[in-house]
């Protein structure tokens, strides 16, 4: 008797704790500024984004692991970024040839 | 005489506490999002345990280990398990996470400690009431199942570079594999630094 109480009120019973959608964003851009700490790009929107190193940052180039020394100003990236965070996650670098701005030169 | 009013008093707990329930939905409705109850946690885990059978329960794998037979499973995993499970057995992609239960971070010892034959079963057979579909046919000698559990059996063992690897076996979304196209197209310098007006699955931050 006690067993069967405890199924039907563990069929009764059901909780509610919501949490967040979470998903990545991709920003693609230039890169405008790098250091260890952080990246800012120019996206494909003309919009000035810095987004947050961390050692949970990975980096890759041509398919192959990559380290942010690699990433120089001037070169395209593709940054996959968790929703509702500035964190980088994946930095991806382009493989073309820097494009010439006049930020490199200020 | 005192039976029976033990009886009626725990029918009436039951209504009373179905009616409080009943209200509570309708008011806030239900959402996969929620994380299972401990009440509903041993239960499912009490039924997943009584679905398996005894003589599954001891089966020991019967594919012996090898470097093989691990990169054989890792594609596998890759293509049929990941979207829920993750590369790495974390359960955390957005379709695990979002489901209910939750898929289990496989890595931890709630799901090591599951006995071979009760990884296979379950790989072969499914899990009822949540998103865990039977893969197999339900015999016992499936041999890409048996290969899975020693996948899961090495999940700790997984390098970054097996994980990326694994990546490039996912399946992907016309949407997600267009968005890859226009990625390394802009990687490339094929694709302009002006904006694309492409709308993307995921949200291009522009």
């Amino acid at each position: 008797m006690k067993r069967l109480v405890i199924l039907v009120l563990s069929m009764v019973v059901i909780g509610t704790v919501a949490f967040a959608h979470e998903g990545n964003e991709h920003v693609r851009g230039v890169v405008t500024a790098i250091s260890a700490q952080s990246i800012t790009v120019q996206t494909t929107a003309k919009k000035t984004t810095t987004l947050t190193l961390s050692d949970k940052t990975t980096f890759k180039q041509a398919g192959k692991v990559a380290h942010v020394t690699d990433i120089k100003v001037g070169e395209r990236v593709v940054i996959d970024v968790p929703e509702h965070t500035t964190r980088a996650l994946l930095i991806q670098i382009g493989t073309a040839a820097p494009a010439v701005h006049n930020w490199r030169f200020t | 005489m005192r039976k029976r009013f033990i009886v009626v008093g725990l029918l009436t707990l039951i209504i009373i506490v179905g009616a409080i329930t009943a209200r509570f939905v309708r008011v806030s409705g239900f959402s996969t999002r929620a994380q299972p109850t401990w009440v509903e946690r041993v239960t499912a885990r009490t039924v997943r345990q009584w679905a398996v059978p005894q003589r599954m329960r001891q089966t020991i794998n019967p594919v012996t280990f090898s470097p093989d037979v691990w990169a054989e499973a890792r594609a596998h995993f890759a293509d049929h398990c990941a979207t829920c499970h993750a590369n790495d057995g974390s359960g955390d992609p957005e379709m695990g996470r979002n489901l209910y239960p939750k898929a289990p971070d496989m890595r931890l010892a709630e799901t090591q400690r599951l006995t071979d034959g009760e990884l296979y079963w379950i790989i072969e057979n499914g899990v009822r009431l949540t998103g865990m579909p039977a893969w197999g046919s339900g015999g016992d000698n499936d041999t890409d199942s048996w290969k899975l559990v020693h996948f899961i059996r090495h999940l700790k063992d997984l390098t970054s570079a097996q994980i990326d690897d694994m990546k490039a076996l996912n399946p992907k979304s016309p949407a997600e594999l267009e968005e890859e196209r226009q990625d390394q197209d802009f990687l490339d310098g094929k694709a302009p630094e002006t904006p694309s007006e492409t709308p993307s699955h995921h949200q291009h931050k522009e």
